[in-house]
């Protein structure tokens, strides 16, 4: 369907991809992994038709094609299907799917042929939907496959998806991939990207990998492990297991922050719990159990009914944030895209950055050249916009911005999300070094396997509620899995 | 940022005219540049010291107002309510001065004050009740232009005392006093706007506003204190437009902050927020200036006038963003 033939890319300093060749055949769902920088962006980028490339050549269905623009992958037949979905709100599902090429009768809209076709290409995957629904009251996975049959309208061949369950509750993502087994039948051909080794797993037929450019192989995903994978990616072998938690940490004996009996909305219900210092408090649940909402209500960001926030024995002051908080969506809620890094990430410390407000400008360059050469941020200058790191290196930003804010209390939401394995790894280091120079963590993810392995403690939540707290001793996967899942 | 290191040395020529061309809104200079030009070979009464002095004066006010404009822009938010600031703070002086004796420098400062509040109550409008800046700053424009005619019952105030007209009309050396608190507002409004935490928390807030929240900023303090600014100019330019019309007139400055905002979006602040040079609006800020006074030298009719100065503004911000892509 889509050759790869000898495609090479560089940026200045960087070769983002070097010699890669392969093959997406027709009518299979083809993994791409690599860590981030591996050049995975690159090359989809280019197929779609935002970047050109420097050398090498694309073939679709055997034939070379030029990739100048958006439009011409699109006219061959290559859609991107992006978070930011292309649709229009506030029109209904039909609206959308007919958006540009309207049917119509004696010069009016023919609306019941749109909506009667609509509802036919979603029965074709079995999918049972008023086509007369505004696409702003559809879950996030049903935007998604409106996206999709939208563009199948105009003979879409290749389907790219970027990370496309980063935004799915667990049923959505379910929905979304019993979708993509029926594309497959129809022939059609889905690039998948993702860091979620399980959906790699669950849904590729295929999968590529990339490292620092290079090509490392495709491999059919039914004859390769996990760890394999992972060693391919990484060049080394990493567990799941790795050495994440630090036992030479001590965890200090005074409760720092404490809420008691919080209540917000139907959300959250009687919530209780303390974090001592430098303690690493971990929060896991399913998606929708009411982390976020947790967070945000302890920052401040969230006015809640009934209950206490306590910050060493004082209630917190909703308009002086006591805390840190790295949020979920770090690219809508704490990034500032378009300025660089240093604006970025002295943000939250000028007080200390300046005198009379005066900001020290050198002190300022130092702190954060500092944080970038610790951190390990890859970029090719601290005045570099922030929009251009990838994820793991934007999501340190955010993360060295409360390094030295002075700060006793981070709260982390699902703070590894979208960052690749190495990435990972240095953010937990991070957190421990953190929390061994006395700051206490509240450490929230719905990844139950990087809790298990950093927390000293795990609170469960399901529906609103912390159902268990669990101390590190007691910690069992099982147990836990069973907390955070059934009633 | 740094890419350019990597080209040959052949292309050093195309290098330097491409960093000049990568200066922001080297646009805007260029044309200020060739407005310059072109005057200067049409007639021989524009490049003159003394007409560059008159250009300076005549932009006082606009360019008092765009400051405080540009803090409120780039922050994200827009202040139409500048035109009726300016009238109800000269109406506030005059009266103050003339029916109860006010000492003239504190009916000023009462002018002035009466501006910021204004600037407050778009403020506290903005971020407490949440009405998003447009639409505050458009009913209170209303309500400030008719609070203005309230005080002075629809007529027009003067015979204030002799020493009202020396803030608009006297000279310290050879700058008109306009013009020294225009420079001196430009300082520090420079200075704050890329020194001081407060200019940074601007561009924040303009950027991303939920992220500055989460970076700990404090956004609605930041945001009311920026439309307390732009009143504060709006006040200080009212009291110097009074004192140089010597009167107190309900109806002046009317459509101000149309020019004022052209003069925002000429010198390149994004009406997005999050971006923009205080620098490049002065440069705004004299284009409008240049071309008022060069038209009028040349006899241009007012009608045509419009039409040139709203042109300009789509030619220069229109060649900008062609640049860009």
């Amino acid at each position: 369907m889509v050759d790869f033939k000898n495609i090479s890319k560089s940026f200045p300093g960087v070769d983002a991809l070097k010699n890669v060749s392969f093959t997406i055949e027709e009518g299979e769902v083809h993994a791409i992994v690599g860590e981030n920088g591996a050049g995975k962006s690159t090359l989809i980028k280019i197929l779609s038709g935002l970047q050109l490339m420097d050398e090498g050549e694309i073939c679709i269905q055997g034939k070379t094609v030029e990739l100048r623009s958006t439009r011409d992958a699109f006219s061959q037949g290559i859609t991107c299907i992006y978070q930011e979905l292309p649709l229009a709100p506030s029109l209904s599902i039909s609206d959308n799917i007919f958006l540009g090429q309207e049917r119509k009768r004696n010069g009016f809209l023919d609306t019941n042929s749109q909506n009667a076709t609509a509802a036919e290409y979603f029965k074709e995957f079995d999918i049972d939907v008023d086509p007369r629904t505004p696409v702003e009251k559809l879950s996030v996975s049903m935007q998604q496959i409106t996206a999709i049959i939208k563009s199948m309208m105009k003979e879409a061949k290749v389907f790219i998806m970027d990370e496309p369950t980063a935004t799915l509750g667990e049923h959505e993502v379910d929905r979304l991939f019993t979708f993509i087994g029926k594309l497959k039948k129809k022939n059609i051909s889905v690039i998948y990207i993702s860091h979620r080794m399980d959906e790699i797993f669950g849904i590729a037929d295929r999968v590529t990998v990339l490292k620092d450019g290079n090509y490392m192989g495709t491999k059919v995903v039914a004859e390769i492990s996990k760890s394999d994978l992972i060693a391919l990616m990484s060049g080394k072998n990493i567990h799941d297991s790795d050495l994440v938690y630090d036992e030479g940490r001590t965890v200090g004996s005074t409760t720092v922050l404490e809420v008691k009996n919080l209540h917000y909305g139907t959300v959250l219900n009687d919530i209780s719990f303390g974090v001592k210092k430098g303690e690493i408090f971990g929060i896991t649940g399913l998606v929708g159990a009411g982390k976020t909402e947790l967070l945000k209500c302890m920052y401040g960001l969230l006015e809640y009914e009934k209950g206490e926030i306590l910050f060493q024995d004082q209630a917190v002051d909703s308009d002086s944030p006591v805390f840190g908080f790295v949020p979920e969506d770090r690219k809508r809620e704490g990034l500032f895209l378009n300025l660089d890094l240093i604006r970025n990430i002295s943000i939250s410390s000028l007080q200390f950055l300046s005198r009379f407000s005066y900001i020290n400008r050198r002190k300022e360059v130092g702190l954060v050249e500092k944080h970038v050469r610790d951190l390990d941020i890859k970029t090719s200058s601290i005045l570099q916009q922030v929009q251009f790191l990838s994820g793991g290196n934007q999501q340190k930003v955010i993360l060295s911005r409360w390094l030295s804010s002075n700060k006793n209390v981070l709260l982390l939401d699902e703070p590894t999300r979208g960052v690749d394995v190495m990435g990972k790894t240095e953010i937990y280091k991070l957190i421990n070094v953190l929390s061994k120079n006395g700051l206490s963590i509240v450490f929230s993810s719905s990844d139950v396997t990087e809790v298990l392995s950093i927390s000293d403690r795990i609170a469960a939540m399901r529906n609103g509620r912390i159902v268990k707290v669990f101390e590190r001793k007691d910690f069992n996967k099982e147990q836990l899995l069973h907390e955070i899942m059934f009633d | 940022m740094g890419y350019d290191t990597d080209q040959p040395d052949s292309y050093s020529l195309k290098k330097g005219i491409d960093r000049i061309f990568a200066v922001e809104n080297i646009g805007i200079y260029l044309f200020l540049l060739a407005i310059i030009i072109f005057f200067s070979l049409m007639t021989n009464a524009f490049l003159t010291f003394n007409n560059f002095i008159v250009i300076l004066r005549q932009v006082s006010i606009i360019g008092i107002c765009a400051f405080g404009e540009t803090f409120v822009v780039i922050a994200g938010g827009i202040d139409l309510s500048v035109g009726s600031t300016v009238a109800l703070s000269g109406v506030i002086a005059a009266s103050l001065a003339k029916f109860l004796n006010v000492p003239v420098p504190l009916a000023f400062l009462a002018g002035i004050a009466a501006g910021s509040l204004c600037g407050y109550l778009n403020g506290i409008l903005t971020t407490k009740v949440r009405i998003p800046p447009i639409i505050v700053t458009l009913g209170t424009l209303t309500i400030i232009r008719g609070l203005a005619f309230i005080i002075v019952g629809g007529t027009t105030v003067f015979g204030m005392p002799v020493s009202y007209r020396v803030l608009g009309r006297s000279y310290i050396g050879f700058v008109p006093i306009p013009v020294v608190v225009l420079i001196i507002i430009f300082v520090i409004f420079f200075i704050v706007l890329n020194k001081l935490s407060f200019g940074r928390y601007l561009y924040a807030i303009g950027s991303n506003e939920e992220a500055a929240v989460i970076s700990g900023v404090r956004v609605n303090k930041v945001k009311t204190l920026v439309f307390v600014l732009s009143g504060l100019m709006a006040g200080i330019g009212g009291a110097i437009l009074s004192s140089r019309l010597d009167s107190g007139q309900a109806a002046t400055a009317s459509g101000l902050e149309l020019d004022v905002l052209t003069a925002v979006v000429l010198g390149g602040v994004s009406i997005a927020g999050g971006k923009g040079r205080l620098a490049s609006v002065f440069v705004g800020v004299l284009i409008i200036g240049i071309l008022a006074n060069g038209m009028v030298l040349l006899n241009v009719q007012h009608f045509y006038q419009l039409v040139i100065k709203g042109s300009v503004l789509l030619l220069a911000v229109g060649l900008d963003t062609l640049r860009k892509k």
